[in-house]
């Protein structure tokens, strides 16, 4: 279970062949427990969802009331009448076929689901990095000056910034924004949706199009986050700046920018991977907000419908989805933990 | 307990440390500005129902969607409801939920941090795995997933739902801290004395974890205040005719452009609310670094 064997071939000791079977084997391990926990949550999900929610409520509800033959029909297509356990085995044997099920409403999952997949990971892709570079360098730079005015500003912004709910946040851009769109008399970004809907743009145009989509949901997913990386970032570089290996670089006859961009930043970038890989699933539920608010239709929109539909089903896959992302970015974070730091060696599983 | 000489010392010790803390606090203009904007929202929390004659549910037909006047502070909703009673009355569940929660959390994170930090081994896997999958499952999910259930029932019970999925970052912190704490040497001395793990727990481990647990709970207050507007938001949350911060920021933000203060006002009561414990908590660690950093 440790990350040692990699640690030992990124340090460039052998790339030979029980070098890379080892690693091969460490990869493996990680996958199988990794995936376990996605199985374990999208169970969770599943068996909370199927115990509290009522998907025949709306059919009972019906005026005229169905003939009961057919709400048993409906029971029996759902599968209610077979046990939970039961239920979500027959839902995962069918993953490998890429059968991701039925909807309460009888359409198979799997044909909005890779759809819906990509538009959230475009969305979420693109705020993720934004956020990342816009947080590891407002918190470097406050680190080199720390205790002036601009630090005390990006410290107190920052915490306003943590405070503003996502789905507040999104409302609060498109406040700002209208006016510029007014004051340029077209639409330069737009407030809902992923493209135009009915425009027939096709190579630059298209793509600009579906940029001027993504700006503002982008921005309502990246400041908070970047908000919070900007904040550990901070104490991460104090914490290397105040360190001996610093000094001894500067006694060398390294200038202070010189030292700190060689020896430093790597150093303090270190824990921000660890924290990245921890706090990605929190972020994630700022993407279903943020999908909801800018019309968007990804999983987390899907998410809202499969609970407001009380659809177990919906509800198991998106979590299935979210599970899978925080899992890799976790192992992602691990290898490249490694990469940076070839100390890093097997004495506690992180 | 009184018996002893030891226990003496590190009270008295910790008396002298508190009082620094207090002093410290006071003099960081970010800690005072915190519980100013806190103390002054707590009282409007607590007496704002007396100060007018309105509550959240009085609707005056003749006066709806009024702009804020001397009669209507922050104007009125779409009945004809007192913004302003509206949103002390959110107020009021979020800084009950807030606190409830991170006490809660916190203990919690305490408790399996703890247990697997020091016993290690098996109790370690097995609690550290379900960390592991309580940090892939969004509680937000979780929480929305088994509304309906909650939706006949008290408040209280997404309290604890949201306390029983928000304490696993912690956990894993304080599993770490009590990781490397457990192979200095005082520890090592007090086992050798015969103290048991219990005492050990007690009386060497939870010492040195108080400053991380304060700082966690201060940020535990602001996620349960935030997840409970999300909740609340999307209708997951505080169901009609009761109302929260985050249902009334919903409830706005459809007229967000054409009559701003139902959206603005409940904004402003959630923003100053979580930036002022935000602000206490950044001067809290600021003070407790410092006071490490004299006390080595």
């Amino acid at each position: 279970m440790s990350p040692d064997t990699l640690g030992a071939a990124a340090a460039g000791k052998r790339w030979n062949g029980p070098a890379v079977r080892r690693v091969a084997a460490w990869l493996l391990r990680q996958l199988a427990w990794r995936g376990g926990l996605c199985l374990a949550a999208a169970f969770t999900a599943y068996a909370l969802a199927s115990l509290s929610f009522d998907p025949l409520a709306e059919l009972r509800g019906q005026q005229p009331r169905p003939p009961q033959a057919v709400i048993d029909a409906q029971a029996r297509r759902l599968g209610l009448d077979t046990p939970l356990p039961r239920r979500f085995v027959e839902w995962l044997a069918g993953l490998p076929r890429g059968d991701f099920g039925e909807t309460v409403g009888g359409r198979p999952v799997a044909d909005e689901l890779w759809r819906r997949c990509g538009t959230s990971l475009r969305l979420f892709l693109a705020g993720s990095l934004l956020a990342i570079v816009l947080g590891v360098s407002a918190g470097l730079w406050n680190a080199l000056r720390s205790g002036r005015a601009s630090d005390q500003f990006f410290l107190v912004g920052s915490l306003v910034l943590l405070s503003v709910p996502v789905f507040v946040l999104g409302t609060v851009l498109k406040m700002v924004w209208l006016p510029v769109n007014e004051a340029f008399g077209t639409q330069l970004l737009y407030f809902s949706g992923e493209t135009t809907p009915g425009s027939d743009h096709t190579g630059w145009a298209a793509a600009g199009d579906r940029l001027r989509h993504l700006a503002l949901p982008t921005l309502a997913i990246a400041l908070p986050q970047a908000a919070f990386y900007s904040r550990y970032q901070r104490a991460a570089m104090l914490d290397v700046l105040g360190s001996d290996f610093l000094r001894a670089a500067r006694a060398k006859g390294l200038r202070r920018g010189q030292a700190v961009l060689r020896h430093g930043v790597r150093l303090a970038l270190m824990p921000m991977v660890a924290l990245f890989a921890f706090t990605f699933g929190l972020h994630l539920t700022g993407g279903v907000f943020t999908e909801r608010i800018f019309g968007w239709s990804g999983m987390g929109d899907w998410l809202l419908h499969g609970i407001q539909a009380q659809d177990a089903t919906i509800v198991a896959s998106v979590t299935l989805f979210i599970a899978v992302l925080v899992v890799l970015a976790g192992l992602l974070a691990d290898a490249v933990q490694v990469l940076l730091d070839p100390r890093v060696r097997g004495v506690e599983r992180r | 307990m009184t018996a002893e000489p030891s226990a003496a010392l590190p009270a008295r010790a910790g008396d002298v440390r508190r009082d620094s803390l207090a002093l410290r606090m006071l003099r960081d203009p970010m800690a005072v500005v915190g519980a100013l904007l806190l103390a002054l929202l707590v009282g409007l929390a607590v007496l704002g129902p007396w100060l007018w004659p309105y509550d959240h549910t009085t609707q005056r037909p003749e006066a709806m969607l009024a702009e804020p006047s001397a009669k209507h502070w922050l104007g009125t909703a779409r009945l004809g409801e007192d913004v302003l009673a509206q949103c002390v009355r959110g107020l009021q569940k979020s800084l009950v939920i807030g606190v409830l929660v991170a006490v809660i959390s916190t203990a919690l994170a305490t408790a399996v941090g703890l247990a697997a930090g020091y016993f290690g081994k098996r109790a370690d896997r097995a609690l550290m795995w379900g960390v592991d999958m309580l940090l892939i499952l969004p509680s937000f999910l979780v929480v929305a997933v088994i509304s309906p259930t909650l939706r006949d029932r008290s408040w209280l019970y997404m309290v604890l739902v949201i306390a029983l999925f928000q304490w696993t970052l912690t956990a894993r912190v304080i599993r770490a801290r009590t990781l490397s704490l457990r192979g200095r040497q005082f520890v090592g001395a007090a086992r050798y004395m015969g103290a048991g793990a219990g005492w050990i727990v007690r009386k060497h481990l939870v010492p040195h974890l108080v400053p991380l647990l304060v700082i966690d709970c201060t940020l535990h207050v602001s996620a349960a205040i935030l997840s409970e507007a999300g909740l609340s938001y999307f209708g997951f949350g505080i169901q009609a005719p009761d109302v929260s911060l985050g249902s009334l920021v919903a409830d706005g933000s459809g007229s967000a452009l054409t009559y701003p203060w139902v959206f603005l006002a409940p904004v402003g009561f959630l923003v100053v609310t979580v930036t002022g414990v935000g602000l206490l908590g950044e001067a809290l660690r600021r003070a407790l670094d410092e006071g490490e950093a004299h006390a080595v």
